[in-house]
């Protein structure tokens, strides 16, 4: 990143998506490509967790890419370029989980920060409900993931795959890290429910 | 003590995206600018009206303009006209009632030849 990049950039001149961010803003096209090759993976394996296997994560992945090019020219580096496009990444997910008709397994009242009350009684964390034909470990945890409510979903997919701190995730979720705390750890609470019997099968 | 929920997560492979996933979303991208460029844009809309200009002119070229009235002698218009005044003559038309309908429909298609229709009514006593 040259020193007028690095300028635009502020306390995030270290972050190599912003400086490309802002290579591509100053007309740089090799500097999208970069772009898009270096996160295509995290891009197309978050949204592959957040809506399945079988759901549409490459279409929107593409389309997260191309919603980052559009808004080259009012990009500001406001936190991590990943920030940026998992932001984007989600909100894609959710229109589509939303215009499948999907909904958590229940509608759950949230509090006045967005979090969720008293999930654990009513989230169908019942391992039985997962297929039984599923023997791979991919398939279980995809089959597990997709039990969750959506933001529980996403949470725990930031917290333990993208390895994104709680501030972070907040961003993303658009709620206070606290909430952010909470859906992390009910999340995962929730799935050693769902696994726990496949871990034991295992170890017998 | 690690967490066994850790490892076993870890087992997910994620995902592999397509081998040409950049170029696709560069052609995307690259498109749209294209597509949003005013140059182009105007450049077709121009040549595609040149065209149609250009063709409209051919195949009406040699063709009659369908307004244009048709060229009739003097003694004719003033027959043309003397008709317009033959239908809003009630008595004229009883009289023009005698005719048949064919030999009405020639002199009425015939506007050169029709005057013999306006002599005739003229003739015949009130």
């Amino acid at each position: 990143m040259n020193k007028s990049d690095a300028a635009g950039a502020g306390p995030y001149a270290e972050d190599l998506g912003v400086g490309w961010m802002l290579q591509v803003q100053a007309g740089q096209i090799q500097a999208f490509v970069a772009l898009v090759d270096h996160y295509q993976l995290a891009a197309c394996s978050m949204l592959r967790r957040l809506l399945g296997r079988h759901g549409p994560w490459e279409d929107l992945a593409q389309e997260a890419f191309l919603r980052v090019w559009r808004s080259r020219e009012n990009y500001r580096p406001q936190g991590k370029f990943t920030t940026y496009l998992y932001r984007i990444c989600y909100h894609l997910a959710l229109n589509q989980l939303r215009g499948n008709k999907r909904k958590p397994l229940c509608s759950l009242p949230k509090d006045a920060e967005g979090c969720e009350l008293e999930v654990e009684a009513k989230v169908d964390a019942n391992p039985s409900t997962l297929p039984a034909e599923l023997k791979e470990w991919g398939d279980l945890i995809q089959a597990a993931l997709a039990k969750l409510p959506q933001n529980q979903r996403a949470a725990v997919v930031f917290q333990h795959y993208d390895g994104l701190e709680l501030q972070e995730i907040a961003e993303i979720l658009s709620i206070s890290p606290q909430a952010a705390k909470s859906l992390v750890h009910r999340a995962r609470e929730n799935l050693r429910i769902l696994l726990s019997p496949f871990r034991e099968a295992e170890n017998d | 003590m690690t967490d066994w929920l850790d490892d076993i997560l870890d087992q997910d492979p994620g995902a592999t995206p397509a081998e040409n996933f950049t170029a696709k979303v560069l052609d995307a991208a690259l498109a749209e600018e294209h597509a949003h460029s005013p140059w182009p844009r105007r450049f077709g809309l121009a040549t595609a009206a040149a065209l149609l200009l250009s063709v409209g002119f051919w195949l009406g070229h040699g063709v009659q303009p369908l307004h244009q009235e048709p060229v009739l002698s003097s003694g004719a218009n003033h027959a043309a006209l003397d008709l317009e005044e033959i239908y809003q003559n009630r008595d004229v038309l009883e009289v023009l009632d005698v005719l048949s309908d064919e030999e009405l429909e020639q002199a009425f298609l015939d506007a050169e030849n029709g005057t013999w229709v306006l002599d005739y009514a003229l003739e015949v006593p009130r």
